[in-house]
């Protein structure tokens, strides 16, 4: 290794002016050097309550997708989802940052991902689903990106450039991770008679959590310009799922929508049991040691 | 003051760094370094996330302060932009860079 080649390692274990990299505390803030006012005329509570709605999506999803290392059936596998697992943390990462921003309380990404409980978070019931088997990642993670890509490819055009630019940044990823679901969907619905069975079973567990993805948005019904309304994205989103299914021999699943809590669903803070086994794995370390150091 | 002959050294120096994980090419072989100016005494460099989530921008961030340090640059602002997104394209296409493709 030359000089250079181990300068670069080096650097990992001196001491800096954030070397407390630990949770809870100490992180770069993701969104360091970027100008953090919220524009003229924008609602900063509705853009406080729309950054957190798009980063819990990404966090409690990214978490769920974590579960899976070590189990994957293949190291290629493995290392994708991986990926796509991190990207989707970067994502939260920068989505809380910029609603800790347009919030103006001073709390932090750490403070909203560790700090906030189960009623608090915004995320779709979609982002909390527990796969029980690889075709259900792979269905789970087609809705969920081409839903996303949709949702990201108008918001890169926001009135907010923080959150314009997240967007057209995250936008190139769940590209990726669109294309590396729906090839999965295609090669397990075209394959052999087993899989074709597994994936169209595993959709129909999907399916009833789809309906929430477009369900009218009172926080973006605030913010015109900034935000994207979710029933526009309908018509995109299917036309991609049909043309995937449509490849992969598979039937669109009838089946009714997740039934809603009185009235509300997971961005109201409603959401299935699973959440708080999930939340209580992300929180508990950083709970149990609030701002410690290593 | 940083002169003119001072912000080219800065700039050469950025451009050096190497990336933490692939450290056979530069932050500037990866397109991940986007500027190196000056805002009256002090030296703004400006830097991109390869994506989202890349763990390697605090170190990336470090390693610049250090060397540049070393160089004789006290006052260094290390600024990360997010917009345009780093894509591939941006990557040169240095005879160094033996890597297809890393998106």
């Amino acid at each position: 290794m030359t000089e250079d080649e181990f300068a670069a390692y080096q650097s990992l274990s001196e001491e800096t002016e954030d070397h407390r990299w630990a949770f809870g505390t100490g992180f770069t803030d993701p969104l360091e050097g970027i100008d953090a006012s919220v524009p003229d005329g924008v609602d900063a509570a509705a853009l406080t309550g729309y950054c957190l709605a798009l980063g819990d999506d990404a966090l409690i999803y990214s978490h769920r997708l974590q579960q899976w290392m070590t189990r994957m059936p293949e190291l290629e596998e493995e290392t994708a989802l991986a990926n796509i697992a991190l990207d989707l943390l970067g994502q939260a990462r920068m989505l809380l940052a910029r609603a800790g921003q347009a919030e103006g309380r001073s709390r932090r990404e750490d403070d909203l991902a560790f700090f906030r409980d189960e009623h608090e978070f915004r995320s779709v019931r979609l982002a909390e689903h527990t796969d029980a088997d690889f075709a259900q990642l792979a269905g789970r993670l087609l809705v969920f990106s081409a839903w996303r890509l949709a949702l990201f490819g108008r918001l890169a055009a926001s009135a907010d450039p923080v959150l314009a630019a997240i967007a057209a940044k995250g936008a190139n990823e769940l590209a990726y991770h669109r294309d590396y679901a729906a090839q999965w969907v295609i090669r397990l619905g075209d394959g052999t008679p087993l899989s074709h069975d597994k994936m169209a079973a595993a959709l129909g567990v999907i399916w009833p959590l789809t309906d929430e993805l477009f369900r009218a948005d009172p926080v973006a019904a605030r913010l015109p310009g900034v935000a994207a309304d979710p029933a526009e994205l309908r018509a995109e989103v299917d036309a991609v799922l049909d043309a995937v299914l449509d490849a992969a021999t598979l039937d669109r699943p009838q089946g009714a929508p997740l039934a809603r809590v009185a009235g509300k669903t997971g961005r109201d803070g409603v959401h299935t049991e699973p959440f708080g086994y999930l939340l209580a794995e992300l929180q508990s370390v950083a709970r149990a040691h609030p701002d410690a150091t290593w | 003051m940083v002169t003119a002959a001072g912000l080219a050294a800065a700039r050469a120096v950025a451009a050096a760094v190497p990336d933490p994980e692939l450290p056979m090419v530069t932050v500037a072989d990866l397109g991940i370094l986007r500027d190196v100016a000056t805002e009256g005494e002090r030296l703004v460099v400006t830097i991109t996330p390869t994506y989202s989530g890349c763990p390697a921008l605090r170190e990336i961030a470090h390693d610049l302060r250090r060397r540049l340090a070393a160089s004789g640059f006290a006052g260094v602002d290390v600024r990360t932009a997010l917009a345009p997104a780093w894509s591939a394209a941006t990557m040169l296409s240095s005879p160094r860079l033996l890597v297809r493709r890393m998106t």
